[in-house]
């Protein structure tokens, strides 16, 4: 197990770099449009000697593999820079921003699995039947949906629509998390967040579990007598979901990096947004940072995810794959 | 020079698809199949044939490709009669926020424009962006692709990892962080879109080159003395190239959908340029007064995206390419 873990974790590690290369390549003088020390200095105006000390103090002098070598020490010591605005350290942001984030990741997880599940397995369970035309139907159509303007639909509906419907007795918020936060806050955010996703889960378990309802153990399952919702529920579901579990697994990690559309529509104050945000007022440490931090949080949260499965499954440890 | 004509323009010449249409296949099919005698006399049908045959049973992907045709043509023919009927897209000389009528069908913006022009302009851009970003990843990705699934080795090792890295990214952020530095616009948005696509391209043409190099006429080949790129161009493209045709249709959606989405961040396609994406930021003030300035815009993205998801779900079943969900 401990050889796994670690093999896992050297893996990691060119991708980091990779990661952290392309980044560091976007601001080498040249390559891109933008000047680095004007980048650092954002909108205030640059004098030689301004210039001379941010080059000395940001290493801008040296040559571009040790300066590629301060770059990585930094992101390894938890030091993103600092904000040109906000006066306050990138990392010291982005951690006051991360559980906004997670909550709001996890309340989409917990839809994927409510939501995508039950759809997938009623529609295999009555394959054919109307339930399962309106599954199919839905998860195609909802692929193709733009996340942005799902939110912005479900705000009209149950933000502007349901108020005017109930004469002002009943709608939901629209924006931000509550002040202190609850959970009535969460329900359009994290519908909307979960809604692709749930789609894929829902296709995803109906493949699945029509593939292990014709299998054989199934046929003998059947023969002995056993009931329909035992053989279904005992027998079938836990081979199909195996597959299932992955996709979510690796979408948690996607979604704990922030969701910067859904972020936005709903003004969340979490990572995705306050990164949008850095964007929109040119605070490139915070854009570059923010990306940092949430490919991290990616990697780790599927090295956590593989690892699980490496304790439930022990054929992955040996080299096998989780499908 | 769109994807679809790289397609047909690479499959059309190659003619047969099994191993070369060699009368093997025919005289195999006739000791095999019972009655085959009617078969033979049938005309044979190339792979692409047989392809069109199984789509043109596919209702979703016929109303898929016949939603993208009626697009394409809107769009294409939009100067002759948009501006004789409605209105030019940029005009400003109607009244603020009108709801939908018979003139202005899907109602006026804040500014007095008509929406219905500025719905069918935006199509330009999006058609435009989704063809010419997934042009890009799929120039990269066959490049990427064929030198790592042919030479194999150190090579594929370095392509792979390379993918890895792009993957690592969520998709999203990097588009972002791309056009951040770049700069906002429509060409650096097609750009930035094809630039992010091409891992995705280059693993699927590594996997099926990977398989199709096995065959024993490429073997043949390379005893006959052809060149890398010959056997690269005439006996393995051809016969790995379907799934990317499947792949890169469903990747022109994806893009309309990406361009959108950045467009409504502000970082795409600039005003006064009509863009879906950024029609639906400008309605996102107004969902009250007029929520039609939300709906239409969306509408047009959700329609043409699934057009295109549908016609790659088809032309997968129909070139019986199997691909992981």
């Amino acid at each position: 197990m401990a050889k796994y873990v670690l093999r896992r974790i050297l893996q990691m590690i060119p991708v980091f770099l990779g990661v952290t290369l392309i980044l560091f390549a976007l601001r080498i003088p040249g390559l891109l449009p933008g000047d680095p020390v004007q980048l650092i200095v954002g909108e205030r105006p640059l004098t030689p000697a301004l210039r001379a000390e941010i080059e000395a103090k940001h290493h801008l002098n040296e040559p571009l593999h040790i300066q590629y070598g301060y770059y990585v020490s930094g992101i390894l010591q938890g030091d993103l820079g600092s904000s040109l605005q906000k006066g306050r350290d990138v990392t010291d942001i982005l951690l006051d921003k991360f559980p906004n984030t997670a909550r709001l990741a996890i309340a989409a997880i917990l839809v994927e699995i409510v939501v995508g599940l039950l759809a997938g397995i009623i529609s295999a369970v009555k394959q054919y039947s109307f339930w399962d035309v309106l599954v199919t139907l839905s998860t195609s159509v909802l692929v193709a949906v733009p996340v942005f303007w799902l939110g912005m639909l479900l705000q009209m509906l149950f933000g502007i629509k349901m108020r005017e419907w109930t004469g002002g007795a009943f709608s939901l918020p629209m924006s931000g998390m509550g002040d202190p936060p609850d959970l009535v806050h969460l329900i359009l955010p994290a519908i909307t967040l979960a809604s692709v996703s749930t789609a894929y889960v829902a296709r995803i378990m109906r493949s699945q579990m029509l593939e292990a309802m014709g299998q054989d153990y199934i046929r003998t399952a059947k023969a002995k007598g056993l009931s329909e919702r035992v053989v279904i529920f005992k027998h079938a579901l836990k081979n199909a979901l195996i597959p299932v579990v992955t996709f979510i697994g690796i979408d948690l990690g996607m979604l704990m990096a922030g969701a910067i559309l859904t972020e936005t529509v709903f003004s969340w104050p979490g990572i995705g947004r306050e990164i949008y945000l850095a964007v929109m007022t040119r605070d490139w440490p915070i854009v570059m940072g923010g990306v940092i931090v949430v490919v991290l949080i990616v990697m780790v949260v599927n090295l956590l995810v593989d690892i699980s499965y490496a304790i439930l499954d022990p054929r992955i440890r040996y080299g096998g794959k989780a499908e | 020079m769109s994807a679809d004509k790289r397609h047909t323009g690479a499959g059309t010449p190659t003619g047969p698809m099994d191993a070369g249409g060699h009368p093997v296949a025919d005289e195999q099919v006739r000791a095999v199949v019972p009655g085959a005698g009617e078969m033979a006399q049938r005309p044979s049908r190339t792979l692409w044939g047989d392809a069109w045959m199984r789509l043109r049973k596919n209702k979703l992907a016929i109303a898929g490709l016949v939603w993208i045709v009626f697009v394409v043509t809107l769009t294409l023919t939009a100067d002759l009669w948009v501006p004789r009927y409605f209105a030019e897209p940029t005009s400003t000389q109607f009244g603020s926020l009108q709801s939908p009528s018979l003139e202005h069908p899907f109602g006026t913006d804040r500014i007095g424009r008509d929406v219905f022009s500025r719905v069918v302009y935006g199509a330009r851009v999006s058609l435009a962006v989704g063809v010419l970003a997934v042009s890009i990843s799929i120039a990269i990705g066959l490049l990427m692709g064929s030198l790592s699934g042919y030479y194999g080795g150190i090579l594929d090792a370095l392509v792979m990892r390379t993918a890895d890295i792009f993957f690592a990214f969520p998709y999203m952020l990097f588009a972002i962080a791309l056009l951040a530095l770049l700069g906002p616009g429509y060409q650096n948005v097609f750009i930035a879109i094809g630039i992010l696509g091409w891992p995705s391209i280059a693993r699927v043409l590594r996997s099926s080159i990977l398989s199709v190099k096995e065959n024993e006429y490429v073997d043949a080949a390379r005893a006959m003395g052809a060149s890398d790129l010959r056997i690269m161009l005439r006996h393995i493209m051809p016969n790995a190239i379907a799934p990317i045709i499947v792949y890169g249709t469903m990747s022109i959606g994806g893009a309309i959908i990406t361009e959108a989405a950045l467009s409504y961040l502000g970082m795409g396609v600039q005003p006064p340029t009509p863009s879906w994406g950024h029609m639906l930021s400008e309605a996102k003030a107004l969902m009250i007064p007029a929520p039609w300035l939300t709906v239409w815009p969306g509408f047009a993205i959700l329609t043409t995206v699934l057009a295109f998801v549908l016609m790659g779900d088809g032309l997968r079943d129909a070139l019986d390419v199997k691909m992981k969900d």
